[in-house]
């Protein structure tokens, strides 16, 4: 019931204020150009996206618009990495994606000062040559722990493709 | 009162479960059976190496957490008795000015698109905002990408997970006071 | 400001927050650390914790003081676990712990009196894992939190006798798997 309201009010303000609030922002020119130029079925497919956008709880909703910003401010490498990894995760099936950020998730709740001490290590470990640091992901305890099936998966997440050599 | 019955007894002779008389028979007995008191420390020492396993403290965060879904849990009690006649009320006048407005919209630039395979309707654009959808178009284009990004990025950081977690446990190891032999 | 449980109890019914925080500040850490104890995972834990105590305030409305009310509280604290523990058996894949703790000396770190005793921890949290899911719980309500048989009984919904009986294997499963260990150590 709560929800629902929560959901009313924000329509009801998005649709009162929205003709104020548009067309000033930087980008938004931009944006309707590439709107209008976009195939039908690419315009289908984005107005599907929003109606799911809409019904996200706003919290998961600003996770997103962060995410988005986090992405920008990456660098072309990190940004290269990011989305070749999506295309893997992308390819998993549903329990391997589930399973994976359920491992994340644990992360996210572990102790504040367990969370910085593994940033820190990560930090120590970004310093290091790329051979290096694969063999210290393929030393750790995490891989260990790994079935075939599981190391199979995560040598995708890790390690891009054009790393394929240096795995063994 | 033979060994077995004893043995059988011992777990809860540590434990203070038995009446007065059996526990008397008991010590007694430990004391001069041999047999019967390795069997008393071997059993007592592994329950005292237990202590080893420490208390944990939650984080502070859970209370919050608690406290805030318990209010929460409060309020929608409250507002399932008090809010249905305003819900309903505030419905009508959005669907009201929504209306309204989608007609003015749907007038001025939406009339007539009919080509390609995937036709965007009228239906289709009903319940839409496309100022909204420009404004975050770019984010829209690839929703389902920003929105697994953060677990993407930690995915790097899981390796490192478990030697932490055993560093700590080493840690609060060393600070331990424990009974050992 | 020292109500027992039941009067909090029959203030939370009253909708008195107040009383809800005080038997929360009285009792989450026990009912944390037995389900940390008993799944072994912090996280878990933490929500069974939070469940717990959503479900102590839903029911503060029609709780009836018919037993002790710490027993009605491992009842819940019980349920939750036993399922959560089903749940995470089936769904075993990428689970964060493994059955098979690998020994793993961590370089830099060798003092080997100390690390005797933290195998000999790990060993110990190894052990009481491999008991079954009702002797695990049963040592652990006693040893950690001093309930006696009878109110383990109410509890797990067994007799006293079948508490005696689990406390008593788990023991000489502890002897066991900790004896052995010894030998290897010391
Ligand atoms: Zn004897």
């Amino acid at each position: 019931m709560k929800k629902g309201i929560r959901i009313v009010f924000s329509m009801v303000f998005l649709l009162i204020a929205s003709p104020y609030l548009q067309a000033e922002e930087n980008g938004i020119t931009k944006n309707r150009v590439l709107w209008k130029s976009m195939s039908q079925q690419e315009r289908v497919r984005i107005i599907k996206m929003y109606r799911v956008w809409k019904t996200q709880p706003a919290e998961s909703r600003r996770k997103i618009q962060q995410n988005y910003k986090t992405y920008h401010n990456l660098s072309h490498e990190e940004r290269q990495k990011l989305k070749s990894r999506y295309n893997e995760y992308k390819r998993l099936d549903a329990l391997h994606r589930k399973l994976i950020r359920e491992r994340v998730k644990k992360m996210d709740q572990m102790f504040k000062d367990r969370r910085n001490m593994i940033l820190e290590r990560y930090g120590t470990m970004q310093k290091k040559p790329r051979e290096e640091q694969i063999r210290m992901i393929k030393k750790s305890l995490f891989w260990k722990r790994l079935n075939e099936q599981e190391r199979e998966i995560f040598k995708k997440l890790l390690f891009p493709q054009h790393e394929e050599n240096k795995l063994q | 009162m033979n060994c077995q019955w004893i043995q059988d007894n011992l777990s809860a002779y540590m434990d203070k479960e038995l009446s007065e008389a059996k526990i008397s028979a008991i010590r007694e007995h430990v004391r001069n059976c041999t047999g019967c008191r390795t069997e008393y420390e071997r059993m007592s020492q592994a329950w005292n190496v237990l202590n080893l396993w420490a208390e944990i403290e939650p984080r502070p965060d859970l209370r919050k957490k608690i406290l805030h879904a318990v209010q929460e849990e409060k309020s929608s009690q409250w507002l399932q008795i008090m809010l249905p006649a305003a819900a309903v009320l505030l419905m009508a006048m959005s669907i009201y000015i929504y209306v309204g407005y989608f007609h003015a919209r749907n007038d001025q630039d939406m009339a007539g698109q009919t080509e390609g395979t995937a036709v965007v309707t009228e239906h289709d654009l009903q319940n839409v905002n496309e100022d909204e959808i420009i404004t975050h178009l770019e984010l829209l284009r690839d929703k389902d990408f920003y929105d697994t990004l953060d677990t993407l990025e930690k995915i790097d950081y899981l390796p490192l997970v478990e030697e932490v977690m055993q560093n700590i446990e080493e840690e609060q190891r060393s600070s331990l006071e424990c009974s050992l032999v | 400001m020292d109500d027992t449980d039941i009067a909090l109890m029959a203030r939370i019914k009253e909708g008195d927050l107040e009383a809800y925080e005080q038997l929360l500040d009285r009792h989450q850490r026990p009912v944390f650390n037995t389900a940390y104890k008993f799944l072994n995972d912090e996280a878990d834990a933490e929500d069974i914790t939070q469940e717990v105590f959503i479900r102590v305030y839903k029911a503060a409305a029609t709780y009836k003081p018919q037993a002790k009310f710490t027993t009605w509280l491992y009842t819940i604290v019980k349920n939750l676990c036993f399922n959560a523990i089903r749940k995470k058996q089936s769904g075993r894949l990428l689970s964060i712990e493994d059955e098979t703790v690998p020994e793993m000396v961590s370089p830099g770190d060798d003092p080997s009196e100390m690390l005797s005793r933290e195998q000999l921890k790990r060993r110990v949290i190894r052990a009481v894992n491999n008991l079954p899911h009702n002797l695990r719980l049963a040592i652990i309500l006693q040893k950690f939190h001093g309930f006696s048989y009878e109110e383990i009984a109410q509890m797990l919904g067994c007799s006293q006798n079948a508490v005696k009986l689990r406390v008593h294997r788990a023991k000489q499963y502890l002897a066991e798997a900790l004896g052995t260990l010894k030998e290897e150590t010391y």
